[in-house]
């Protein structure tokens, strides 16, 4: 795939996404219709696996096509995810322990993982501009 | 580290755009070293040296006191 290294990457995790939600919601629909046997449905549920894989690939693509400035800010984003994914998880294990909050199911971690990497390279970006 | 790239950029009337070009960075690169946000590593700072035709002490200075 050839283009601008954005572009792509946006592409690549555009429909690794699409892909996760749908064979998501596809193993659910599977596991509630009763129309596969159990075994089939280990092997579905692996599935999501691809659609994680592919856009860490991507990621560690897109980072060595940028220049060193660019790649800079992606690893800031990419340590703050890891650091409200790990803040958070751990929160949350001892709020489960100890006053009985609600279980989180672990599936989560992937879409919270991302959504604070973006927002998080997406501030230091723009925090980055404003100190022009 | 200070440096000179954003007043031997002009002088030679290049935008910042035509620079990065030059450089094969982005825009956002040069305007993070111009103002001294980013520090840039050892090779991309002698390509910087090397495009302007400037020795690289010429172009970036060590704010640290000696």
């Amino acid at each position: 795939m050839s283009g601008h290294p954005d572009r792509r990457f946006v592409t690549v995790a555009a429909i690794s996404t699409a892909f996760f939600l749908s064979s998501s919601f596809a193993i659910s629909w599977l596991d509630e219709s009763g129309a596969v046997p159990a075994h089939w449905l280990w092997l579905a549920a692996i599935l999501p696996i691809a659609a994680l894989l592919v856009p860490l690939w991507a990621l560690w693509r897109y980072l060595w096509e940028l220049d060193e400035y660019l790649r800079s800010i992606q690893l800031k984003g990419i340590y703050f995810g890891l650091t409200v994914l790990l803040v958070l998880v751990t929160g949350w294990g001892y709020a489960e322990l100890y006053v009985d909050a609600p279980r989180l199911p672990i599936f989560w971690l992937n879409p919270i993982y991302w959504l604070a990497y973006a927002a998080g390279a997406m501030f230091f970006s723009v925090s980055g501009s404003l100190q022009r | 580290m200070k440096n000179r790239l954003k007043e031997l950029r002009a002088a030679r009337g290049w935008s910042q755009a035509a620079l990065a070009e030059k450089l094969g960075v982005s825009r956002q690169s040069i305007i993070a070293i111009e103002t001294g946000r980013f520090d840039p590593s050892l090779p991309l700072a002698f390509r910087i040296a090397r495009l302007l035709g400037e020795p690289i002490e010429s172009v970036f200075e060590d704010d640290e006191p000696a």
